[in-house]
């Protein structure tokens, strides 16, 4: 059984639950945060599911979970620390817009998408809104192929309509990043 | 490959099996497909210019970009965006000397210092020109009102077989003409109009109301206008067979939509030749005519002017009385009263001044910027504007060249008319006068 350094101690107070990504390895979270996943409450809001039980998460990397995980215990604390002060509020607000901006800085295209198939799969909402506005920011000034091979798509226009197309709107083939 | 296959399988137990395939369709791993509603939500992030772009991806984000489903869900997220940048649309012309070669321009330009106070317009973003419309027309195009990004344009002569209307989305840089309205105006009245959008059709609608009568000085009579409403949905006009609302209102009157209605003012006919001065309002949905009442100290007010607006989105107008002359401050000439502002709409006991002014002559009232102040348009004096507020009142200069006309207004992103099939005006339009 893995237990990576984010492991809370054996000694702490509370329920764990046990998480299993795809490759087997297991991560042991805090209650309150494994409950920010959407599906992982699910799993156990189910009857008869006890608490010890392991949950599969074919769907996700170990990668991917690590830094969900990460996400979650730090999103956690922040909303503990806010509360009905507007001064709290907005330093927590920040930290958590630093937060977000941190664990998207570092990322390939490849790693963003990996984390939003994650988020999505495990259904977290407030994870899975940043990193679509994050991709957002990433492709909105990009290139029509750009975007092609970001989401690996093909293109089924022929030449003549495409051509057509771009006369139409050239302005807005203006501006646009270099590939 | 094992490890590929098992991951598909899970998936397939635990995910909606009808995503999963569509996703797959285009994907040449599970790895790479985003969901189509993640894709959705990402692109309905983005600005117009990109989507309008990337509706070259493929055929199915072309038709999912142009989907009316997608194009509201983009609204949405653009209305609940909470800064609107203020934008201003002005009609001139380039090469002045020869009215003949003139051309004729609409532009917009936006407001980029949003959040900062008191520095209105001091860093214009580049413009947006008006394409797509004949540029033999030398009619200038008035702003009559904007939903959603929509902006509707007319010249002040459109009627039957003359002047132009336009509805122009500047995000997406295209515009449709309006066909000929099917009422003729005659008469000093002529006509006014307003613009507004009706969310349960999702649909936007120009109401226009014509004057065919000089005779409305009669004794307490007024001859009702004549009404017609076009409507982007059917692209018709339509005549109103209900009698139309026994009002008076000047030519051309300013207009405000908000809350569902068109707001115009107007007065309505007492015994003996007596007018009582109110705002009249169109409901959208219910095509109906109402009637909110204005502050009771003005209602009686003879020669009264009033321009509605809007402040902070709640109905305001600008009202001011001809003529006063107050030698002792050295001015004269028209004299703004007051802004008033209805804090609770409907209610007319929350008219609520906001502030009592003194300016020279003035043109027009351009409208209200973020912080509170009104522009104007200052009479002889090379059209300069000028703004005044509680506390501030100075000329206001624009790095813009001087406009004939400008108006003050808000700007939306959105793709309205993006799905909406061009319409080349198939009429000759007669050259006219300048209005």
């Amino acid at each position: 059984m893995a237990n990576n350094g984010e492991n809370p101690s054996p000694d702490v107070g509370g329920k764990t639950v046990k998480l299993k990504a795809d490759d087997g390895e297991i991560f042991e979270v805090e209650e309150a945060v494994a409950m920010e996943l959407q599906t992982v409450k699910s799993f156990f809001d189910d009857d008869g599911v006890s608490y010890d039980t392991v949950v599969p998460l074919l769907n996700v990397s170990s990668t991917a979970l690590a830094k969900v995980i990460q996400y979650c215990r730090r999103a956690v604390e922040l909303r503990a620390k806010s509360g009905d002060d507007e001064g709290a509020n907005e330093k927590a607000r920040e930290e958590r817009e630093g937060l977000e901006a941190e664990l998207v800085r570092e990322e390939s295209d490849e790693g963003i998408k990996e984390l939003i198939l994650a988020a999505n799969y495990l259904n977290i909402k407030d994870m899975l809104s940043f990193l679509c506005r994050a991709v957002g920011d990433r492709i909105k000034n990009k290139s029509v192929e750009y975007v092609r091979r970001f989401f690996v798509l093909e293109n089924d226009f022929s030449p003549e309509e495409e051509e057509r197309t771009r006369n139409e709107v050239a302005w807005a083939f203006e501006g646009v990043d270099a590939d | 490959m094992a490890v590929f296959a098992q991951t598909v399988l899970s998936s397939l137990q635990l995910c909606d099996c009808e995503s999963v395939s569509a996703a797959l369709f285009h994907c040449h791993t599970m790895s790479d497909c985003l969901p189509n509603e993640v894709i959705t939500d990402i692109l309905s992030r983005l600005p117009a210019k990109s989507l309008i772009r990337f509706r070259c991806v493929s055929k199915e984000w072309c038709s999912l970009i142009s989907s009316p489903h997608f194009i509201a869900t983009h609204l949405n997220r653009s209305l609940s965006n909470s800064q609107h940048p203020q934008c201003l649309f002005l009609s001139h012309y380039d090469n002045k000397p020869d009215y003949q070669d003139a051309i004729h321009t609409f532009v917009l330009y936006l407001d980029q210092e949003i959040e900062q106070k008191g520095d209105f317009f001091a860093h214009p973003s580049a413009s947006i020109e008006l394409r797509g419309i004949d540029q033999s027309i030398k009619y200038f195009l008035h702003l009559v009102g904007s939903s959603n990004g929509l902006l509707c344009l007319a010249n002040m002569n459109f009627n039957k077989e003359r002047g132009l209307c336009v509805l122009w989305n500047p995000s997406i840089q295209k515009a449709i003409s309006l066909p000929e309205p099917n009422l003729q105006f005659c008469g000093s009245l002529n006509q006014s109009v307003g613009f507004g959008y009706e969310p349960v059709t999702d649909d936007y609608k120009l109401v226009r109301l014509v004057y065919r009568d000089t005779d409305f000085h009669a004794w307490g009579k007024i001859v009702p206008p004549l009404v017609e409403i076009y409507t982007l949905r059917t692209g018709i006009w339509r005549s109103i067979t209900a009698p139309g609302p026994p009002y008076l209102m000047k030519m051309w009157s300013s207009s405000v939509f908000m809350n569902g209605a068109v707001h115009w003012p107007a007065q309505a006919p007492l015994r003996q030749g007596a007018f009582r001065n109110v705002i009249v309002s169109f409901n959208v949905k219910d095509e109906a005519f109402g009637e909110v009442g204005m502050p009771k100290s003005l209602q009686g007010r003879k020669d009264l002017e009033v321009i509605v607006t809007l402040v902070d989105g709640l109905l305001a107008f600008v009202h001011r009385e001809r003529t006063l002359l107050r030698p002792y401050r050295n001015e004269f000439g028209n004299v703004i009263e007051a802004v008033w502002v209805m804090k609770e709409y409907g209610v007319a006991e929350s008219w609520t001044k906001l502030f009592d002014v003194c300016i020279g002559r003035f043109d027009r009232v351009i409208g209200f910027t973020k912080s509170g102040e009104v522009l104007v348009r200052k009479a002889g004096s090379g059209g300069r504007l000028f703004s005044f507020g509680p506390s501030s009142r100075g000329y206001l200069d624009l790095p813009i060249c001087g406009p004939e006309e400008i108006y003050l207004d808000t700007y939306v992103e959105s793709l309205v008319l993006l799905n909406v099939a061009d319409r080349v005006p198939g009429r000759q339009l007669r050259r006219g006068p300048r209005c």
